[in-house]
């Protein structure tokens, strides 16, 4: 569909505008009846979900990630599948294999079974215990939206979003994921702990009688709507600029990165992560009552965006040096720079 | 006629062009804050550089010539406020473009780039419905930005602190100053009380100022005595003693000496005494003469550098007089002392030409001595400092340039043997292994081998450093060893 054409006039973006808003609130406010006290978890996941990236929940066990990401498969009625992976899982267990199924008449034959990676949305459930071999097998799917599976290609129903999680500690026995496939999440988000506040609200949900039945909300065809709309936010040239030298500014030896960035970082951002903060800081523009992406909204998703791009040095890891750390970095010396003369 | 869009365009260019101005002013308000901060020590600077003069002159015993309170406390607080004013006009930055003064409004206002945003979108050619609605939203805006009185906050510097510092040890100098230049002032003080004296009005004597200054009246007529000012050593020590206008001037003469040749012997004191009250380079020697040249012409002013020897240089000067009077008894005598010689200085001097010009000056002095002992004498300055025992053979690659065949290996030993003896023929070192060492001989003899009980072996925990090949654990540099622990501290403290 023409963007330019659906949005021709103030009046139908703003109404477009103004449906995005009223969605986005009723599914966050829908989930958050299931999960509490992790708002800024759910507004990062519907985000996501709306900009047409992926996400990777980072948090301990037992902060709600996989309840989360299966509530918000219950709001917005869209198909779901959880893939829980284990060392002993093969490329073959994700993306389907062919087996042997009776003819009926006696023989067999061989019939396509297809993976659990073809559904809307994916819950790839501590994804960093799996093989790189199977991880990778979730490259394609991520990327091209289909899978190959010997000569047969299977093009995967859109809205598609994987949901991984994983758990930062108990390293042992895990894998790591490449950086090709972290380069895939749009986000990463760190699950922390529930406030005070937020616990007995989750006691009373979860160990009393009453059960939390959520409805739907909204269904795929609204989902791919609300993505439309949101691509076609506007991005003014000093928003843009601004973006770039936010990804430019995590690239060591570059006239933007600080000298923390160029001490700390082996490997920064690549363009993907300038094209996440664009498409993010849209959908976040739309939730502020906006119509253009302002800089405020690029700073916002600064971080989700960037922290799992940008590969730290043995230094930074010995000095405990976070990502999260050289991004502000990043941000506080383009702000002087700008303030410094406007 | 403008259409809405112009009409937006220009209010948006008015609100820029007052945001410019206020950025402008709040920018050159941080500047010259950024450059008081930087030549505020101007202000302590300016005062020390009139005053520390002045008190090295005053301790030399000269005038202070100090230029006065006022004068240096414009000075300091005028010149560094001229350098700031021209850099903090130097450093001003151009005036800011539209754009970026709208985003300045839409900072300060709080307006998420909409401003700025509209001032973009307006200038599109092709604007589509997020456009147009942006552009619609910002016009609100405007009105309420137009409204606002509003100013762009100047930024904290931290200059206050240091700058109230250096005005302070400003001040305190210009107080110094101020004292330095009352010294003066008392110094003349003793100079009109002495004029003041009776029968001394008209009196034409060098006046002893606080600094030992003699300063000639201007009436050359009648000399009388001035008593020294009362802060000077020399005053305190004759306010001491009652004034008796019949005293032997010898007596006078002891007095002052008792003070600069205390522990000198008689004959010297009275040579150095001699010599002094022929100089008369002080007040001293000038006192000792007062009565005696009472009817003399009055003495030419001299120039106070030339004048001015302070009271330890004097004092060393007599004693080194009088003590070298004994190694003086010969015209040469200091100069051929051999205690006093330096001979390893002038063997060591690398400078050619010098040795020349002191061998020739000294040729016929050493040919005079040595004939006087009887016969010709090694030069003692002939005599060269010890040949180098260091045993290293070449400085890298290169021979070792002090291996002069005396210590040490080296390429030629020319200086052992008879063939020594020979000139210009070098031999070489040939001491090398063991000459005539003779052909190996192999023994065999055969013995019976003869059955030993062996140890018995019991099984057990193998203790640390037990292993038949034990770990080498190398030592690391401390700051690598701390980068490794933090390191995996860090990868363990990881949640």
């Amino acid at each position: 569909m023409n963007d330019s054409a659906s949005f021709a006039t103030s009046e139908s973006a703003r109404q477009a505008a103004e449906t995005f808003r009223s969605t986005f609130e009723r599914i966050r406010s829908e989930v958050g009846r299931m999960m509490v006290g992790q708002a800024d978890i759910i507004d990062g996941v519907l985000t996501a979900l709306l900009a047409g990236g992926h996400v990777l929940l980072e948090g301990v066990p037992g902060l709600g990630k996989t309840m989360l990401v299966s509530s918000l498969g219950k709001v917005v009625d869209l198909s779901f599948s959880r893939i829980q992976f284990t060392p002993d899982m093969m490329p073959a267990d994700v993306r389907g294999s062919s087996v042997l199924v009776d003819d009926g008449a006696g023989g067999h034959s061989l019939q396509f079974e297809q993976g659990p990676i073809v559904a809307n949305l994916v819950l790839a459930d501590e994804i960093n215990r799996a093989t790189p071999k199977t991880q990778s097998a979730m490259l394609e799917a991520m990327q091209e939206r289909q899978v190959s599976v010997g000569r047969r290609t299977i093009k995967l129903e859109e809205p598609f979003c994987v949901m991984a999680t994983q758990n930062p500690v108990e390293q042992e026995g895990t894998y790591p994921l490449p950086e090709a496939q972290l380069d895939r999440f749009l986000f990463k988000l760190v699950v922390g702990y529930p406030q005070e506040s937020d616990y007995k609200s989750i006691l009373a949900r979860t160990t009393g009688q009453e059960e939390v039945s959520l409805k739907k909300v909204s269904g795929a065809a609204e989902i791919l709507e609300m993505r439309r709309t949101a691509r076609a936010v506007p991005v003014p040239e000093h928003v843009q600029d601004y973006a770039v030298r936010l990804v430019m500014g995590t690239q060591p030896g570059s006239s933007y990165a600080p000298e923390i960035v160029n001490r700390s970082v082996s490997l920064g951002s690549s363009p993907r992560g300038a094209q996440a903060l664009i498409l993010a800081g849209k959908v976040r523009a739309l939730v502020s009552g906006r119509f253009a992406v302002a800089q405020e909204d690029i700073d916002a998703v600064a971080k989700p965006v960037l922290r799992h791009r940008m590969l730290l040095g043995f230094q930074a890891q010995s000095e405990g040096v976070s990502t999260d750390d050289l991004v502000a970095a990043v941000q506080s010396q383009l702000s002087a720079k700008a303030g410094a003369r406007g | 006629m403008n259409s809405p869009r112009d009409d937006m365009r220009g209010r948006l260019e008015h609100l820029a062009g007052r945001v410019s101005d206020q950025w402008s002013a709040a920018q050159g308000r941080a500047q010259f804050r950024s450059a008081l901060g930087q030549f505020g020590y101007w202000f302590a600077a300016i005062p020390l550089l009139f005053v520390l003069p002045a008190a090295f002159r005053r301790w030399r015993g000269l005038e202070p010539g100090y230029l006065g309170t006022w004068p240096v406390l414009i000075l300091a607080a005028a010149l560094p406020m001229a350098l700031v004013w021209y850099v903090a006009r130097r450093r001003r930055q151009a005036p800011l473009r539209t754009a970026q003064a709208l985003q300045h409004a839409d900072q300060e206002l709080g307006l998420a780039d909409r401003l700025s945003t509209a001032w973009d979108f307006s200038a599109r050619s092709q604007r589509g419905g997020f456009e147009q609605a942006a552009i619609e939203d910002a016009e609100h805006r405007i009105g309420q930005a137009e409204l606002s009185n509003w100013t762009i906050a100047d930024r904290e510097s931290a200059f206050t602190g240091a700058l109230g510092l250096w005005i302070t040890c400003g001040l305190l100098a210009l107080f110094l100053g101020w004292k330095v230049a009352d010294w003066r002032p008392a110094a003349k003080e003793n100079a009109v009380t002495a004029q003041a004296l009776p029968g001394v009005g008209k009196a034409h004597t060098p006046v002893a100022t606080g600094s030992g200054l003699s300063v000639p009246s201007s009436e050359p007529e009648v000399e009388v005595p001035v008593e020294p000012p009362a802060d000077s050593p020399k005053g305190r020590a004759e306010k001491a003693k009652p004034a008796k206008p019949g005293d032997d001037n010898s007596d006078e003469v002891k007095q002052s000496q008792g003070v600069g040749g205390a522990g000198q012997s008689a004959a010297a004191m009275s040579t150095s005494a001699a010599s002094q009250s022929r100089s008369a380079p002080s007040s001293q020697g000038q006192d000792s003469e007062q009565n005696e040249n009472k009817t003399q012409k009055p003495e030419t002013p001299r120039k106070p550098g030339a004048k001015a020897v302070p009271e330890p240089e004097k004092r060393e000067k007599e004693e080194e007089d009088a003590g070298s009077t004994a190694g003086k008894g010969s015209s040469k005598g200091s100069n051929k002392n051999p205690t006093t010689s330096s001979w390893k200085s002038k063997d060591q001097v690398t400078n050619e030409d010098d040795q020349e010009i002191e061998d020739d000056e000294e040729t016929e002095d050493d040919e005079e001595e040595q004939e006087s002992r009887g016969g010709v004498q090694p030069h003692l300055r002939d005599r060269r400092p010890p040949v180098s025992r260091d045993l290293q053979i070449a400085f890298g690659n290169r021979p070792n340039p002090d291996a002069n065949g005396r210590g040490g290996p080296s390429e030629q030993k020319k200086s052992r043997g008879v063939a020594s003896l020979v000139l210009g023929v070098p031999i070489p070192d040939r001491v090398k292994g063991q000459p005539g060492k003779g052909p190996t001989k192999v023994t065999q003899e055969r013995v019976q081998p003869q059955a030993e009980s062996p140890e018995t072996a019991t099984a057990g925990a193998r203790q640390p450093g037990a292993t038949p090949a034990p770990l080498r654990h190398p030592q690391l540099d401390p700051w690598l060893r701390g980068i490794v622990r933090r390191y995996f501290l860090a990868r363990r403290q990881m949640p």
